[in-house]
């Protein structure tokens, strides 16, 4: 029995959770089975002995697919996912939308299923069902805007998924085999078909607008749950298909640098967090690009962190947001006096995002900037260390002064509710727990792809990353004193998303009016013609027309003896 | 749907957990937090002139290059927000899409 178990995927126990959650409408019971069905994924997680497990193996028109996959690489992402979804569940219990519920669960459960999937059909298929699912977290805030970047995101990420098809199919035909493995950009235009695919769901620069356009417009609770999966999917498949690709170490340097300007004017807090996604999701993905065992080391272990912490940052902003109605600097300030505990977790969000010793990405992200750095990268190195100042302009302080401290808006909304303060809490002890230097951290790495020797804690390490952090911080101190910091405004900052929404829409939208244009003058033209040569068929055709015009039998005959004649000159000539 | 409803807070809307550090919205106590930052910054600055310390590349080990860069960054970062935001600040109803609810 054990063994049969061991074969089932986790992934599993989500989606009968979201079957569950459809027909259910007890909301209670609903919330029971959130919590318990990621404690059930745990159990058949745990199931198998070994790694290197390959269960739901079946075979469907001579391909062999596989729907569980447990080996090093996926075992951390799985952890972290299941971890992500019993979080999300508590965060979530309070909420009465069933759709939503539902939602949380196929979108938990595909992400799950896709990081286990051992061929390109099951993760196809998974990889569609993250966008289809997660799409309801967004419209169901139940705006003009969510509905609109709702639908903007259904499109961009269903193309992830085809290209994803495409690449695969392509591949299949090259090599015959549909196992997801390495598969690298030598493999021509399948291999950046697939690469493509990946790099959407990753926000690579130019591809990253669907995120900072729907996360924010997403629920309050949906908000989190998106920023635990779709990202990470892609961070573990770009890990999994393209490790060692050195492209990837420039897209991830540029995605670490690009978010910190437009997180330092924008006024919108959860905008600032999509940003902030990917400005850690570059951190990871010049960690694949460098493609070392340190490196990969770094980018699975930056993944998992992040997934806590950013979902700690969410929440905590989630918080705010459902208590007074906006996520807006400009608006917020001062919530610490009526929300200390919610503000207490949000600090420990923000310190765990900057790596501040003793919490979560500080024995993660030092990972990939010493394998940067062994690598001989050292502009790439320097571009991480910028970056990581950044980090801590954006995400580390503004967050949690300019909604809970700075000029006091005179707000006065009360504590998060007991279920949204437990899951911060959990979340903000695991940020604590990871970095534990007695134990903590090595857990961490023990489940990491490579075994590694690195020991975060060395007082260089320390010294250097508490000079960094007060070094910007004092720079934040200052500006703030002359004043030369920039104040933020109810406004909307442009992003390369103008291309489309406005530049590409304002081109739609001229197109079709000239082609209205256009068919309203073919229309008239062939109006025209009809009613020409209706008048011309009805002249020759038509009762008092000319066929039917009685003539003289004289010009009958007369045009007979003509065709007579015209056909004898044929038949003497042809002889 | 059912999370958007603002709820005021008990009393005068201060938490019991929050009395105690309310003097940090004073603003001889932000003064004093911000010169206690600058100074620890200053500290660590001048720590690394007395230390040998390993660094993962050259420019890693010269004397002080943390905490300057580290300043720097931030600074460049936050100053750039300056002509970012004469550049691509627009009015909030830009796109023409509302936030506010029509449920």
């Amino acid at each position: 029995m054990p063994d049969l178990f061991a074969q089932i995927s986790p992934a599993w126990a989500l989606f009968l959770s979201g079957l569950i959650c459809a027909v259910v409408p007890v909301h209670t019971v609903r919330k029971l089975v959130m919590v318990l069905a990621p404690l059930a994924a745990f159990l058949l997680f745990l199931a198998p002995s070994t790694l290197g497990v390959a269960g739901g193996v079946t075979q469907i028109a001579g391909m062999d697919i596989s729907t569980y996959r447990l080996d090093r690489l996926s075992y951390p992402f799985g952890l972290v996912f299941i971890l992500a979804a019993f979080l999300t569940a508590i965060f979530a219990w309070h909420n009465k939308d069933r759709v939503q519920d539902v939602a949380s669960q196929f979108y938990a459960g595909s992400a799950l299923g896709a990081v286990f999937a051992g061929d390109f059909l099951t993760l196809f298929v998974f990889w569609e069902i993250t966008a289809i699912a997660s799409v309801f977290l967004i419209f169901r805030r139940g705006t003009t805007a969510s509905r609109n970047a709702g639908m903007r995101y259904l499109v961009i990420q269903v193309l992830s998924g085809v290209l994803l098809l495409a690449g695969a199919v392509m591949l299949w035909a090259q090599t015959g085999s549909l196992a997801f493995d390495e598969v690298g950009l030598d493999a021509g235009l399948a291999g950046w078909l697939v690469f493509l695919a990946f790099g959407i769901k990753c926000a690579f620069p130019f591809l990253h607008n669907w995120l900072q356009d729907a996360y924010p417009q997403s629920t309050v609770t949906g908000g989190v749950i998106l920023s635990a999966f779709t990202t990470k999917m892609a961070v573990y498949a770009l890990a999994r298909g393209f490790a060692g690709e050195e492209i990837l170490i420039w897209i991830g340097a540029i995605m670490t640098l690009f978010p910190i300007f437009f997180a330092v004017i924008e006024d919108d807090l959860r905008r600032v967090l999509s940003y902030s996604i990917n400005n850690q999701v570059g951190f990871m993905v010049v960690g694949v690009g460098v493609g070392t065992s340190l490196a990969l080391n770094g980018a699975v272990a930056h993944a998992f962190a992040d997934v806590i912490f950013k979902a700690l940052l969410f929440m905590s902003i989630g918080a705010v947001l459902m208590r007074t109605g906006t996520a807006r600097v400009s608006q917020l300030g001062g919530l610490f006096k009526s929300m200390p505990l919610s503000a207490f977790f949000c600090i420990i969000g923000a310190a765990s995002i900057s790596a501040l010793p003793l919490l979560s990405a500080f024995v993660t992200k030092s990972m990939i900037l010493a394998a940067v750095a062994e690598e001989g990268h050292w502009v790439i190195w320097l571009i991480l260390i910028f970056a990581s100042a950044g980090v801590l302009e954006h995400a580390g302080i503004k967050i949690p002064y300019s909604a809970f401290f700075g000029h006091d808006s005179g707000r006065r909304p009360a504590e998060a509710p007991f279920n949204m303060l437990l899951a911060m809490g959990l979340a903000a002890a695991l940020c604590i727990a990871l970095a534990f230097p007695w134990g903590g951290y090595q857990w961490l790495y023990a489940i990491l792809p490579y075994n590694t020797a690195y020991n975060p804690y060395t007082w260089d390490h320390v010294l250097t990353q508490y000079q960094l952090l007060f070094g910007a911080t004092a720079a934040f101190v200052i500006l703030r004193l002359v004043n030369l910091a920039p104040h933020e405004k109810l406004s909307t900052i442009l992003d390369f998303d103008w291309v489309y929404r406005k530049l590409g829409y304002g081109a739609g939208v001229w197109i079709g009016d000239m082609a209205g244009r256009l068919m309203a003058h073919l229309g008239g033209v062939a109006r025209g013609a009809q009613a020409r040569w209706g008048r011309t068929l009805g002249e020759v055709f038509t009762p008092g027309g000319a066929v039917a015009r009685a003539l003289p039998s004289g010009t009958m005959s007369i045009w007979t003896a003509i065709l007579l004649g015209v056909a004898l000159v044929i038949a003497y000539v042809a002889a | 749907m059912t999370d958007k409803t603002p709820r005021p807070a008990p009393e005068n809307g201060i938490h019991p957990l929050a009395r105690p550090f309310l003097w940090l919205d004073k603003s001889f106590a932000r003064d004093v937090i911000s010169l206690c930052i600058v100074l620890i910054a200053m500290i660590l600055l001048a720590v690394d002139f007395f230390v040998h310390r390993h660094g993962e590349t050259a420019i890693a080990e010269r004397p002080g290059f943390f905490a300057i860069f580290g300043f720097i960054s931030f600074a460049f970062a936050v100053l750039m927000g300056w002509p970012l935001r004469a550049l691509l600040m627009r009015g909030p109803d830009y796109y023409g899409e509302s936030e506010d609810s029509d449920a």
